[in-house]
């Protein structure tokens, strides 16, 4: 079964092909069900394959597929690796992804034909990148799905390529991506010149016996790839514009999926970072760091699906913060729930704005409850879920990053438990004042209110179910010994002790007690706060500048676009004057000489003998000058 | 010593002289015999034909007379095969622009026997063995020159340039005679032989350089080397433009094969002590001729500055003195003769001189665009023509010497400035759109005549050996 | 044989070309003769590589030592291919381009230039070489200045003059290297063996002689302006053989008649040049932002690209040289993509303005794809066969060991990557996305013949991104060779 791995990759690869060949012939359910079957039968391989990989010592097994470079003594199979980890992930991506193409196909349903197709062949290709990512078995493989989601991040998010600010956002994150890559792109070369190969198994069978230095510039580099894909200080910028893609894309690519891969690179090579804490305490602060910045940024934003970029944002901070301190089961675990209820939320948000008729701003919704029932619930779900109130599945992934992070040091724990009340506190603000409350909208945009239909709503339940639930997957050792199905599952691969730092069960209660207390007060104050007098007018103070997400995208502006620019405008200017100036000069030159030669040719015999005898004088002074 | 044997200096091969100096005379009283020009003209291509047939009979061996010159006179290939394209090249000239000989003025007849006796002068140059005979030729050559220079008398111009061409040629005649009365005085025989003048002593009588240095400055005058060019741009420009063809063609390149000849055979062994003046006169040669040459806006003056131009390259010969030098000079006098010649007859058919002249000359006449491209194309020395091949040998032979890569390098450089007056004429004729045109229709003989040069010249592009072959083996063994 | 039936094939045809008179049937004629070549070319990839039938050798000029020699290793073979390939393309891309005038001698020049670089390829006789070198160059020249833009008679006889002195450079120190062979022969093998004869010191001054003729067609920075002023003003199809075939001439007289003759000389130079073309891979980048003209700004992107493969020569690798055979090929392939997609919005629209198109997407959807394909290419996306090309290339230049510089080289030149996003997706966005204005509203999407090609161009990037192994064999061989003569140290 596990050979026939590269179906999976494959399949959403011809529904790629399908849909983008032949948009202009295919009708539109001919496109759903081509987009969505190729994921799903993905799906149901993966569930095969993971029923084979769960098994009690079930070996790791590479799929070679054919010799993709080989040169001197490097060679790179194009080859597939499968193991506990890249199998959840393929769950992950097939699973979520099948429920998201089901949701698009009536989200996206104004869409015309071809256009229609368009989507879905983007939708596919990603998902197929997206396999590519997580399945290769070296990291020239890994690098190819990692370009190839960029792209297609890059393609839904101006999907809409009518509007040029949809443009500019994935213009800035295919590029933001690319300063990323290149980071990994050294890497790769790093070890090439170290080890020789690029394989995973090969490099981190022979990392122990290098330089501590040369890893952590390896690993550091990576990890620069992975600010860049997974939005972290100081590239996260591009995220919360990406959000000019239609919803559901901001829910598979720009929450449950691709923004992971960062998470899966560095859990993936964790080998070398246990090699590098320097590296690893850099990955922790980063993370803290960037979860708190978004979160206090997602304080005072007033587009929904802005505040939930932002949360994701942070949300993948904790993930870093989690990896950082070596709790790898923690940072995976904390993908797959944030996985289900991110994408839960997003894509009630995408029910909400389609009821709203394309409307974002939360100040023009309120009282939305009433009217759509199943998106009220199930994002009130997702709401508990990522605020971290037990026993939602966000409280058992969080709760066992912050624990672990107390483990290496108190402070990262009293920086991220403050997070997590800011978290509870603007995710509920974000419900309270959409779904509580009374409509604040339009006229007719309330006579236009309603539930959206069950290809939408079936996704919504689906992950609600799976965002309540999940948190059973991880069950901490503090409540119920040996109950970490996902820590056990995942053991072969990230190594025992892959929770990072111990910590005294007593301590660990009371973490566990102070976070909760946070969520709730967070949750309900912002409940109570909000649901009767939303913020409607424009923020002033410290407010301004958080909405103002801290001016950060005006400060690059200022240090690196605008210089840069100016740099290529003195350089036009230079290659034009001076490079190309000296090259015609010389012409000139020549021209002049010949201008002023002429002068000599005056035409009168006296001058030209005189002209003569001064030559022969020469010669003759020249002879004697020889002769001495 | 020489190839055909050790009696080569006595019995003499001398088919050329005396046939160039019997038809001058005939050619002379032709005029008094019949007006027809046309009779005139065809015994002139007949007199020609015989010259180069002569010539080569000589190369075979057969002459027409024994005749005893105690080595005032030296035979060999190298000199032989100068003759033939000279004459070769005369051939072509009066074929292609025999009829505008006419319209210089009414002495024909003259004109052709003056032609004669310059190529008797050439056929003494590119043989003589005795200062004297070299001094013989190069006047022999130069007094038909000044009145060929002069011939259109009704023009002002024309006459002023045969007085600048004979006070200066004077001048330079002046110093040539000095020249050889040191070498007389430094040589130990006493003798004019130019095997006999170069002794090799522990120390080299500045008497002896002296002497060798005003030789090397009047034939620099005769070959218009800077800085005692002065005359050419003037002269060249004032006489009529079939006989400045013929100066910038025939006469130049012979009298550069006695210029290789003398110094080759006189002063080869002491090379190192002269060579270092030819160095300075080819550097000011390349760069005037070919920097001057860029602003010029008459085509004719601006050949005459390519005419210098190019001379600065073949003085290159100069400074290696091998057997390749001799090659090239060869093939350099060929590919160049026949490059100029046809240049100057599609020019001698032109409206008017200047570069403006030849705009759009390729729509009305494109037969004579496309032979005028590849003659021009020649004279820029690009790969495929003959003035590729003229170029390389006069590098390539520098080269070999391992000496002056300096002077190689200015050289190439000096090429490439040339691109840039050669292919104005290209532009002119191609990508400018004028009423640039020819007086009359060209006949289809011309035409003919032009693709034989365009052909020709390709062939010693590709094929050099063509010409070449047979002289290697001898020179090498020389 | 094959390689004499490359260069004879286009020669004669294209000299046949001039006295067709006639637009349609020159059309025809060259587009068929350029097929037979490709014919041919593909042929040869079938033989075996000790196959008689790759080589030539005929008496040509015995006193100069020259011989009418020429083989085809995988240098020669790759980009011969390449040659053969791109001018079909180019004919049926320009199918519907007219050319004022005597049309006919448009197609016969082109037939002529493709035999010039076929020779150049494929000589393996110095002076051969040199002889092909000019007589690609002559045909460009009257192609550009008949045919070019209101600029063109300024601008091409500037780049004629340009690259004139270059070769002239060459010429000298080829006689040279030359006048130094034992065995008086300009024959590839005897300029090989002197890597051992010519002393250190001649051989780090010769080598300026050679290289600054391949610097400047490549061209290096600082020697790169008459490049897009030449682009911008040649009719497109001659600036389509100008960079996707032409530019190679450089890099393949370095790797073929510098690196291995005066291996020395190329390693004592190798971080000066190196720092050139890094610095004009940034420059070029920078300054490609800026542009407004499509053609300008393909220009500097080339520009940048070739400063990398030129950069990886020098890193002495076998990935690096590998790298940069594969690269030739591909940069010529997908930049013959762009410049057809420039060339149908010139057509079109009669602009090539960025700032006066927009929203082509919506009126030329199978257009917008396939260039962004294209353009995927350019900026090396993974998958597509520039990816292959700048992966080698970089890793050869970091794995070096000819510098000590090589992780500073590969960081620097690796920012052009970013900056290569950013120009290429600049020009997508503004040509294709928005909203069409008066110009671009009428346009219509690609027609069958240009279809034809762009897909056969990315079927060809996408191939190659994927399953690159045959180039790589291809060029295995002759890359260690070559860095056997490179790696030499006197």
């Amino acid at each position: 079964m596990t050979q026939l791995v590269w179906l999976i990759p494959v399949l959403p690869l011809v529904g790629f092909l399908l849909t983008g060949l032949f948009r202009n012939y295919l009708s539109k359910t001919l496109t759903s069900v081509i987009g969505c079957g190729t994921i799903l039968v993905a799906f149901v391989l993966s569930v095969l394959i993971f029923g084979e990989v769960r098994q009690e010592g079930a070996q790791p097994v590479t799929v070679t597929l054919f010799d993709f470079i080989s040169v001197g003594k490097l060679s790179i199979p194009f080859a597939f690796l499968v193991d506990q980890l890249s199998v959840l992930f393929l769950l992950i991506i097939t699973g979520v992804g099948f429920l998201i193409h089901l949701y698009s196909t009536s989200y996206m349903h104004e869409e015309d034909g071809p256009q229609f197709a368009r989507y879905f062949a983007y939708l596919n290709l990603f998902v197929f990148s997206m396999l590519l990512l997580v399945l290769g078995s070296n990291f020239v493989i890994l690098f190819i799905g990692w370009e190839g989601v960029g792209l297609c991040s890059y393609l839904l998010i101006g999907y809409w390529f009518k509007n040029l600010d949809f443009g500019n956002a994935a213009k800035k994150a295919f590029i933001m991506n690319r300063i990323g890559d290149l980071g990994f792109l050294i890497a790769i070369f790093l070890m090439i010149n170290k080890f020789g190969s690029v394989d995973f198994s090969e490099v981190f069978s022979k990392a122990p016996g290098t330089t501590v230095g040369y890893l952590t510039a390896i690993t550091m580099l990576l990890f620069v790839g992975a600010t860049g894909k997974s939005a972290q200080i100081p590239l996260y910028t591009w995220l919360p514009d990406a959000m000019a893609g239609p919803t559901p894309v901001s829910a598979l690519i720009h929450a449950a999926t691709m923004v992971t891969a960062g998470i899966y690179m560095i859990a993936r090579s964790h080998v070398l970072y246990d090699l590098t804490p320097a590296t690893q305490t850099v990955v922790a602060v980063i993370g803290l760091a960037t979860a708190l910045l978004a979160a206090s940024i997602a304080l005072k934003q007033n587009d929904i699906k802005k505040v939930l970029a932002y949360s994701t944002v942070s949300q993948l901070g904790y993930m870093f913060l989690g990896l950082g301190v070596g709790a790898y089961t923690g940072a995976v675990f904390h993908v797959m729930t944030h996985a289900f209820f991110k994408a839960l939320l997003f894509l009630g948000a995408g029910s909400v704005i389609h009821a709203m008729g394309g409307e974002q701003d939360m100040r023009k919704m309120g009282g939305l409850g009433k009217k759509l029932k199943i998106t009220n619930i199930t994002f009130l779900l997702g709401c508990i879920a990522i605020a971290g109130i037990p026993p939602f599945s966000g409280f058992f992934s969080k709760d066992e990053i912050l624990s672990a992070a107390y483990g290496k040091s108190p402070v990262y724990y009293a920086v991220g438990v403050f997070t997590a009340l800011l978290t509870a506190f603007y995710m509920f603000r974000l419900y309270a004042s959409t779904f509580l409350g009374t409509f604040r909208g339009t006229h007719d945009q309330e006579h236009h209110l309603h539930e959206s239909p069950p290809a939408m709503t079936i996704p919504l339940i689906v992950l609600a179910i799976l965002a309540v639930f999940a948190g059973f997957l991880g069950i901490p050792e503090v409540v119920a010994p040996n109950a970490h199905i996902l820590g056990h599952y995942l053991a072969p691969v990230l190594g025992e002790g892959a929770s990072g730092p111990e910590v005294a069960h007593g301590t660990e209660w009371g973490l566990m007690g102070v976070s909760v207390v946070l969520a709730f007060i967070g949750s309900i104050w912002a409940w109570v706060r909000f649901s009767r007098k939303p913020e409607l007018g424009e923020p002033t103070g410290f407010g301004k500048v958080l909405a103002n997400k801290w001016y950060v995208d005006e400060f690059y502006n200022a240090i690196i676009v605008r210089p840069l620019d100016m740099l290529a405008q003195f350089l036009v200017f230079f290659d034009k004057n001076v490079i190309d100036g000296i090259v015609n000069g010389v012409g000139r030159l020549v021209q002049y000489g010949s201008r002023q030669l002429r002068l000599i040719q005056s035409g009168q015999v006296g001058g030209y003998v005189l002209l003569m005898v001064v030559g022969i004088i020469v010669l003759f002074l020249v002879e004697l000058f020889i002769k001495k | 010593m020489p190839n055909q044997g050790d009696d080569a200096g006595n019995i003499i091969y001398m088919n050329a002289i005396l046939l160039s100096a019997i038809w001058g005379i005939i050619m002379m009283f032709s005029g008094i015999v019949t007006s027809s020009k046309t009779v005139i003209r065809n015994t002139a291509i007949i007199g020609l034909a015989l010259l180069l047939i002569g010539n080569y009979a000589d190369m075979m061996g057969y002459h027409l007379a024994k005749i005893e010159v105690h080595k005032m006179l030296y035979f060999d290939t190298f000199g032989l095969l100068g003759n033939s394209i000279a004459f070769a090249s005369t051939l072509l000239l009066v074929l292609l622009s025999g009829r505008d000989m006419e319209k210089v003025g009414p002495n024909l007849a003259e004109y052709f026997a003056l032609i004669f006796f310059v190529l008797c002068g050439v056929s003494l140059v590119t043989t003589f063995n005795s200062l004297l005979m070299l001094f013989l030729g190069i006047e022999i050559i130069s007094i038909p020159l000044y009145i060929l220079t002069g011939s259109d008398k009704k023009n002002l111009k024309s006459n002023e340039a045969a007085l600048k061409y004979f006070l200066l040629g004077s001048f330079s005649t002046g110093l040539m005679l000095l020249g050889i009365a040191f070498l007389y005085g430094a040589s130990p025989f006493g003798s004019f032989a130019v095997d006999e003048l170069w002794t090799p002593k522990p120390a080299v009588s500045p008497l002896l350089l002296s002497g060798i240095l005003l030789l090397l400055i009047s034939m620099s005058f005769k070959v218009s080397a800077a800085p005692f060019h002065f005359w050419t741009p003037d002269v060249y420009d004032g006489a009529p433009t079939v006989f400045t063809s013929f100066m910038a063609t025939i006469v130049k390149v012979s009298i550069f094969i006695g210029f290789i000849r003398l110094f080759d055979e006189g002063f080869g062994q002491g090379a190192a002590q002269w060579q270092i003046f030819v160095a300075i006169i080819t550097a000011a040669t390349l760069f005037i001729g070919n920097i001057t040459a860029v602003f010029q806006q008459s085509v004719k003056r601006m050949l005459a500055y390519s005419s210098i131009a190019q001379a600065g390259f073949m003085l290159l010969g100069l400074l290696s003195l091998t057997g390749i030098a001799k090659q090239g000079i060869i093939l350099y006098a060929a590919a160049y003769s026949l490059a100029t010649i046809g240049i100057f007859a599609i020019l001698l058919r032109m409206k008017d001189y200047t570069f403006e002249g030849f705009n759009g000359l390729a729509k009305r006449q494109p037969l004579l665009a496309a032979t005028c491209t590849i003659f021009l194309l020649s004279l820029a020395g690009i790969p495929l023509t003959g003035g590729f091949f003229a170029k390389y040998y006069m590098l390539m032979s520098v080269v070999s010497t391992g000496k002056y890569i300096w002077l190689v390098i200015f050289a190439v450089l000096c090429a490439a400035v040339s691109v840039y007056y050669y292919f104005r004429v290209i532009q002119a004729m191609y990508f400018k759109d004028g009423d640039g045109g020819t007086e009359a229709e060209p006949s289809a003989g011309f035409k003919g005549l032009l693709v034989l040069l365009a052909v020709l010249i390709v062939v010693l592009g590709v094929f050099p050996q063509a010409l070449l072959h047979q002289l290697t083996s001898m020179i090498y063994t020389w | 044989m094959i390689p004499v039936l490359l260069i004879l094939i286009p020669l004669v045809t294209g000299l046949a070309g001039f006295f067709l008179k006639n637009a349609g049937t020159a059309r025809g004629w060259s587009l068929l003769s350029s097929l037979v070549t490709l014919v041919i070319s593909l042929w040869g990839l079938t033989l075996a590589k000790d196959s008689p039938l790759l080589h030539a050798d005929v008496a040509w000029l015995p006193d100069l030592g020259s011989r009418f020699s020429v083989g085809m290793d995988g240098l020669s073979t790759i980009l011969s291919l390449l040659t053969a390939v791109s001018f079909p393309l180019i004919f049926v891309a320009t199918w519907r381009d007219s050319y004022r005038g005597k049309s006919w001698n448009f197609y016969a020049l082109m037939l002529l230039s493709q035999a010039g670089l076929m020779g150049v390829f494929l000589a393996t006789d110095a002076l051969l070489f040199y002889f092909f070198w000019e007589l690609a160059l002559i045909p460009v020249y009257f192609l550009c200045s008949q045919w070019g833009g209101e600029r063109r008679i300024a601008v091409t006889f500037k780049f004629f003059i340009y690259t004139f002195v270059g070769s002239l450079l060459m010429l000298v120190g080829l006689l040279l290297i030359y006048s130094k062979t034992p065995d008086h022969s300009f024959s590839m093998k005897s300029f090989y063996a002197m890597r051992s004869v010519i002393s250190s010191k001649d051989q780090v001054w010769l080598f300026w002689l050679l290289f600054t003729a391949f610097a400047i067609k490549m061209p290096i920075w600082p020697l790169h302006t008459w490049q897009p002023d030449t682009y911008e003003q040649s009719p497109n199809a001659t600036t389509m053989v100008l960079s996707a075939v032409m530019v190679k001439m450089g890099l393949f007289g370095v790797i073929r008649w510098l690196a291995p003759v005066l291996p020395v000389g190329t390693w004592a130079w190798g971080d000066t040049v190196s720092g050139a073309c890094i610095i004009g891979m940034i420059y070029a980048s920078l300054v490609a932002i800026k542009q407004d003209d499509l053609k300008r700004l393909i220009a500097y992107s080339s520009i940048a690209h070739v400063g990398l493969m030129c950069l990886a020569i020098f890193a002495t690798t076998e990935s690096g040289m590998q790298g940069v055979m594969i690269q030739m090929f591909n940069h010529g392939i997908n930049i013959l993509g762009m410049w057809i997609v420039v060339d149908l919005i010139e057509r079109q629209t009669g602009t090539r303005k960025i700032s006066q198109l927009g929203g082509l997407a919506q009126k030329a959807p199978v257009l917008a794809i396939l260039l962004v394909v294209v353009a995927l290419a350019n900026v090396a996306l993974p998958l597509t066969n520039a990816f292959i090309g700048e992966f080698l290339l970089f890793s050869g230049v970091f794995t070096s060991t000819a510098t000590q510089f090589s992780v500073v080289f590969t960081v620097v030149a690796g920012l052009s990557i970013i900056l290569s996003a950013v120009y290429t997706l600049n020009m997508i966005q503004r040509v294709f996305y928005g909203n069409t204005n008066t110009l671009t509203a009428q346009v219509t999407d690609i027609k069958f013949n240009e279809k034809v090609v762009l897909v056969a161009i990315v079927g060809l990037i996408l191939f190659v991104g994927v399953y690159p192994k045959p180039m790589l064999d291809l060029t295995k061989e002759t890359a260690e060779f070559i860095l056997s003569k490179m790696n030499y140290k006197l």
